[in-house]
């Protein structure tokens, strides 16, 4: 195995432990590799997503464009899958941008490719379940944050999840993640 | 003596680094309703040095036996008994005093910014004690004042003490790992 292929079954194996017919078949349905430049998009606006990727390597924003601003909802970097959701679950065109911060490298498969597994092998299909219920737990968390914190605490518990991020990602874009201006974020916390 | 210091030396280490930069919510959360908190562990320890800083120091300005300093301080019976019974490897749950329990308490950091004078303190009252005989100067055991211990076993009741509590608080911070990143990003 390729050392992107273990960190990507480890991802599935963490959520159920995967047997060795499982991963091959698996492994073997991820057999497109994609590099988008950096300020290039995975996917815009009313494309409809066909595939699930995993981050080899790089730094990805997921954003909705609402009016002249660009909201960030989320960032991917190594070692994580990411689609536009609403997309790829619907097969309709996508509301999101994904963009590269910088030069990043997947691996992807594709959308039937990836349903046909779960025909055939259960476990791959609760790993799924299980991963998507991790994201979903995410995003409430969020959203109760983001409606009870102020701008210090939400700024906080991003520190405590994410201690890296501001390592990784430029400022202005945590700011907009924050729901936050980005003088704010500077009040918070100093560059 | 030095090893005391170096004990010190660690637990301040563990405090700065490891739990100060923590933020308040993670510091004051507690398993159950009537366990304790990282900074009730920090704030029951700080209870304890108002009292033990000040009656060491106190002691210690007393002695008569400056100059005459003691290559191996003795413990007496009655100061191991209680090193025993605080020392972080005896698992026994003791009871805590009314007045040294903090529980659910509202606290902030200043709590370990306070624990931290005091250890430095407590640095002071222990390089200053190597110039006296240990054995000959006593401290007033806090829940029994009848009973004294000699200055040797008082430092080490104190630092055992604190080994105890931080050993406690880095437990109450295992039982509360923030829910990690989700490995799928949507």
């Amino acid at each position: 195995m390729t050392t992107w292929q273990e960190k990507l079954s480890s991802i599935f194996n963490s959520k159920v432990k995967l047997g060795d017919d499982e991963l091959r078949d698996f492994l073997a349905k991820w057999k497109h590799s994609v590099k988008v430049k950096r300020n290039d998009f995975l996917i815009q606006k009313g494309q409809t997503e066909s595939s699930l990727f995993y981050v080899t390597d790089g730094r990805m924003r997921i954003f909705y464009p609402h009016k002249e601003e660009e909201i960030c909802v989320g960032f991917a970097y190594d070692h994580n899958l990411i689609c536009s959701y609403p997309s790829f679950i619907l097969n309709k065109p996508s509301d999101y941008y994904i963009q590269a911060l910088s030069e990043t490298n997947l691996m992807a498969i594709n959308r039937s490719d990836f349903y046909g597994l779960f025909d055939q092998y259960l476990n791959i299909e609760r790993a799924w379940r299980m991963l998507e219920e991790e994201a979903l737990l995410g995003k409430i968390e969020r959203e109760v944050e983001m409606l009870t914190f102020t701008p210090e605490e939400r700024y906080n518990r991003l520190m405590e999840r994410s201690p890296h991020i501001f390592q990784i990602i430029p400022r202005k874009y945590i700011a907009s993640y924050l729901r936050m201006t980005p003088e704010t974020l500077s009040r918070i916390r100093p560059s | 003596m030095q090893s005391l210091l170096s004990y010190i030396v660690s637990i301040e280490d563990t405090v700065k680094n490891e739990f100060y930069p923590l933020t308040e919510s993670r510091l004051n959360w507690r398993k159950t309703p009537s366990s304790w908190s990282v900074l009730e562990c920090i704030e029951h320890l700080n209870r304890y040095s108002s009292y033990y800083n000040h009656e060491l120091r106190k002691s210690l300005d007393n002695a008569k036996t400056k100059g005459y300093p003691v290559e191996h301080p003795k413990s007496t019976w009655l100061g191991s008994k209680f090193i025993q019974m605080m020392h972080p490897d005896n698992i026994k749950k003791q009871k805590t005093l009314k007045r040294m329990d903090p529980a659910n308490s509202a606290l902030d950091k200043s709590v370990v910014k306070k624990f931290l004078q005091y250890q430095e303190e407590l640095r002071h009252i222990i390089q200053d004690t190597q110039t006296i005989n240990l054995n000959k100067s006593y401290v007033p055991v806090e829940f029994m004042k009848l009973l004294k211990m000699n200055l040797g076993d008082a430092l080490t009741f104190v630092i055992v003490h604190e080994q105890r509590h931080i050993s406690q608080a880095k437990n109450i911070l295992n039982m509360n790992i923030p829910i990690a990143e989700p490995s799928l990003i949507i």
